[in-house]
């Protein structure tokens, strides 16, 4: 029963993050690219034409990292491409905070919604965090273990 | 490659599939929210039972007239509906429409959209195509007393026009293709007629 509970909490520490990255890749998708290019170009790190490049394929990235995270296919491989964004994203609020750019919203969650720096550079720590302990620990309830087993018993 | 592999990938993919089919569906439909307009764009109430996105250029023809028919309307119903003003300048006929969008804005910031933006339905045949567009601005911001050198520094300010550049591509993603277009309750409505009747409509369930 009690590994039951750890399972199901180690679960949730890799289903949490996904659906933050999977909520943020559909509100962003369901906004023009545009917007979330004005965004990006605030951190003045690319401007212009790479910045629309970039709101056109993060949000996608998001979205399908979301859900392979969700459903737990290719498990490890998905938490570390999303450890690896959260982590970026961390770096780019980072410099941001330390050039002192004038960031109100964070353009995270598009133009609906966002946390300002200091708020979404304290989740982005938290869904680094469950990430690694999901990366550990978690898998059992996951498509990739069901398969594994499926796969196993047809052995 | 195994065969669980070769599974995991499928999945994977399928998943990936799935979820583009979707969203692509979902943004082409209405169920894509859109922002209110800034409140210098609004008219109506602020707890409205009906909500209407009015897509419109201001140098067109058809938008002016709409405007006009939404403004009566407004008067009687003001209470129920709320409007949003969303710019969507057909650059391509006329040249100028986007200046006089972000000018509309700029004359908002000062408290006078609706005034600024009337002047330039009823005028646009003067500025639409006219290279000295800001002297006819410059003569209807004087004539409803805006303060047109604030004005001509909001108009080069970059972010004036993101503003408005972000109403654009909001329209470009709706699929808009023709102005006026009104989004009222979430419905399509293309014209002052097919606005008219849609408004009728739900005004007549709602009262």
């Amino acid at each position: 029963m009690r590994e039951k509970a750890a399972e199901s909490a180690y679960a949730l520490a890799g289903i949490i993050p996904g659906a933050v990255l999977f909520y943020a890749g559909y509100i962003k998708l369901m906004s023009p690219a545009e917007e979330f290019a004005f965004s990006i170009e605030a951190y003045k790190v690319i401007s212009g034409q790479a910045a629309l490049i970039a709101a056109s394929f993060f949000p996608w990235l998001e979205i399908y990292l979301g859900a392979f995270l969700i459903l737990g296919i290719f498990r490890k491989q998905s938490i570390l491409a999303a450890m690896g964004i959260f982590a970026f994203f961390e770096l780019l609020l980072a410099q941001a905070a330390l050039r002192g750019l004038e960031i109100k919203d964070c353009g995270c969650f598009g133009a609906a919604h966002s946390n300002s720096l200091p708020v979404e550079m304290m989740l982005n720590l938290i869904w680094l965090a469950l990430l690694f302990v999901s990366y550990k620990k978690g898998g059992f309830f996951s498509l990739d273990n069901f398969l594994e087993r499926k796969f196993k018993n047809e052995k | 490659m195994s065969k669980l592999t070769k599974v995991r990938i499928f999945s994977a993919v399928f998943i990936a599939a799935v979820l583009t089919f979707v969203i692509f569906q979902l943004r082409e439909s209405e169920a894509s929210p859109t922002p209110l307009s800034p409140a210098f764009r609004r008219a109506g109430s602020e707890k409205p039972a009906i909500t209407i996105f009015e897509y419109s250029d201001l140098a067109c023809p058809a938008c002016a007239a709409a405007n006009s028919k939404l403004k009566s309307v407004l008067s009687v119903y003001g209470g129920k509906i709320q409007v949003n003003f969303k710019h969507y300048p057909l650059t391509g006929i006329h040249r100028f429409s986007l200046d006089a969008a972000v000018f509309a804005d700029c004359a908002g910031k000062q408290g006078k959209f609706w005034e600024f933006a009337d002047l330039l339905f009823e005028n646009r045949e003067k500025w639409a195509n006219n290279e000295n567009f800001k002297k006819e601005f410059e003569s209807y911001a004087k004539k409803i007393s805006l303060n047109f050198e604030q004005m001509e520094k909001c108009y080069l300010d970059p972010q004036s026009l993101k503003e408005v550049k972000n109403d654009i591509s909001r329209g470009d993603l709706k699929g808009i293709d023709a102005t006026p277009t009104f989004f009222i309750n979430g419905k399509r409505a293309v014209g002052a007629g097919q606005m008219i009747n849609e408004l009728r409509r739900l005004l007549v369930e709602e009262i």
